[in-house]
């Protein structure tokens, strides 16, 4: 039979908690600043010759590294809700495209990669739309 | 907290990149290829420095599905290719009940409005949604694969992930690992080094991973790693007696990363386009060969349209050039045998006929049990999209 938790612990481990409830949600973007992300190429296609729709999973570089970087352990145990955002590129030209991922060719446009990017406000270049995919219109 | 969401320029650089290696094993996270510049993004102010994040354990992970010899002999009827719009959703049935998901796809928001009504902005009162559960109590899903339009159903429709879940081990990103964690009744299964069929046949269907082959280009493997299904349905078959007419679903994976075991079966008389009838990496190529004497091959096609007047095709999906090499290899290219969730039996014809959008059957057209499932769009199959 597992022991009782004692009272004293579980306020404690609910205080504890409680301080990192502020960061449960997806970080705020500051819309007059550049922000960084760890971003997956999740879709990837050629539209037309040369035009490409993109799209990103991504999440706050400082948030990862601070779930999963920080670790300093191997913590058994699901993950905690991650402050997920999407990033959407529905028409980008090829060579907008590659400058701004660094790549060299078209077959390094490839879905599963994982990117660092910067994002920053504005329609310059490769620019998309993003958005919280928890709110997503219905 | 809100979400200042809105336009964004991107500047990248590139921390992994997939391989497979040349004894098949695929590595999802390799370093990336050479590049003209090769050099990180300057850091921005406060986040110097920085701690090593290993993405890998974004990766699902939990039980894997048990594999076990078991010989049944598949008990569907047919297969709907469910009308979601820009998106893969495929419910097994059989009889007049559904059986298994393959796929519970969804538009991304900016394609949300090629979504049908009832799915997308369903009135009160009205059949609406998919079907959350059969009567038997025992609907599952099978994941293709780890594409948002692939699985984005089941956030619309949460009660979808009250089903027991069964998905590959892929790369995935922040928001599906939330909804995978979310998943009370999941199973993975392995990756391979090949494509392999799995010992976990069901009365319902058979089931293999994908593989796209040794050095395969990087932008084939995310598609070309997930599961892929045989299943049966209703459909002529003249072949030897008590042959059934099988029906392959790969979702965006080529035939050619299905094992032979599949693509090789004599009595296959359906298919679903690969990729929404995508044409590059080789999707609408090494197709196989329909039975004969069937009067043509069935194919159909997932797929959304924008809303009118444009009608827009999100992604250029189903390009002409794939249309057309099916119809080569005889998929779709007898009168009534190819249709589509966008435009019925009128693929690609914009502008000139309106569109007959639907949900496609393919084999017994049995109708589904209206008291089960008449409160939901799943139900209801348009004559002129049937395929028999």
């Amino acid at each position: 039979m597992p022991d009782v938790p004692n009272p004293e612990y579980q306020r404690m481990f609910q205080r504890v908690a409680a301080q990192g409830e502020a960061f449960a949600e997806p970080i705020l973007v500051e819309a007059k600043e550049k922000s960084r992300f760890y971003g997956l190429l999740a879709k990837a296609d050629e539209v037309e010759a040369g035009v490409w729709d993109v799209f990103f999973e991504v999440v706050n570089t400082r948030y990862l590294e601070n779930v999963l970087g920080g670790r300093k352990v191997s913590v058994q145990g699901p993950l905690p809700h991650l402050p997920g955002l999407a990033y959407h590129l529905p028409s980008v030209s090829e060579t907008n495209l590659l400058e701004a991922l660094d790549l060299d060719k078209a077959n390094e446009i490839a879905e599963g990669s994982w990117y660092e990017l910067e994002l920053t406000p504005g329609e310059a270049g490769a620019s998309g739309e993003l958005y919280d995919p928890e709110t997503e219109e219905t | 907290m809100p979400i200042a969401s809105g336009k964004y320029s991107m500047q990248g650089q590139m921390l992994t990149f997939p391989r497979v290696e040349a004894d098949g094993t695929v590595e999802f996270f390799g370093p990336p290829p050479q590049t003209k510049r090769s050099k990180p993004l300057a850091p921005l102010c406060g986040t110097q420095t920085k701690r090593k994040v290993d993405l890998a354990d974004l990766t699902p992970d939990g039980p894997q599905l048990p594999e076990r010899r078991v010989r049944q002999r598949l008990a569907g009827t047919s297969v709907g290719v469910m009308d979601v719009g820009q998106g893969n959703c495929n419910m097994l049935i059989d009889g007049e009940h559904p059986t298994v998901y393959f796929d519970t796809g969804y538009p991304l928001r900016f394609y949300s409005r090629s979504a049908p009504g009832p799915v997308y902005r369903p009135v009160p009162g009205t059949p609406s949604g998919p079907i959350a559960q059969n009567a038997a109590g025992n609907l599952e899903v099978i994941l293709s694969h780890w594409d948002w339009d692939h699985w984005r159903l089941a956030v619309k429709w949460p009660e979808l992930q009250q089903l027991h879940w069964i998905v590959p081990k892929q790369v995935i990103g922040a928001s599906a690992r939330n909804f995978y964690e979310g998943l009370p009744n999941r199973h993975r299964l392995p990756r391979s080094r090949e494509p392999r069929m799995l010992n976990i046949h069901t009365p319902n269907y058979r089931l293999c991973t994908c593989h796209p082959g040794p050095h395969a280009r990087a932008d084939k493997i995310q598609n070309n790693t997930g599961l892929g299904m045989a299943v049966q349905a209703t459909l002529p078959s003249p072949g030897q007696p008590g042959q059934r007419a099988v029906v392959l679903l790969t979702a965006d994976a080529n035939f050619s990363s299905l094992p032979v075991e599949l693509t090789g079966l004599p009595n296959i008389a359906g298919i679903t386009a690969v990729h929404h009838g995508s044409d590059a990496n080789g999707a609408a190529e090494a197709l196989p060969e329909p039975q004969e004497g069937i009067g043509g091959g069935r194919i159909a096609y997932s797929y959304g349209c924008g809303p009118p007047p444009e009608r827009k095709h999100p992604y250029g999906f189903p390009k002409e050039t794939a249309k057309t090499k099916y119809e080569e290899a005889n998929w779709g290219e007898e009168p009534g045998t190819a249709n589509s969730t966008a435009q019925g039996p009128n693929i690609n014809q914009n502008g000139i006929v309106p569109p007959k959008r639907g949900n496609v059957r393919m084999g017994d057209p049995t109708a589904l049990n209206q008291q089960q499932y008449g409160n939901t769009a799943f139900a209801t199959f348009p004559p002129e999209n049937r395929l028999s």
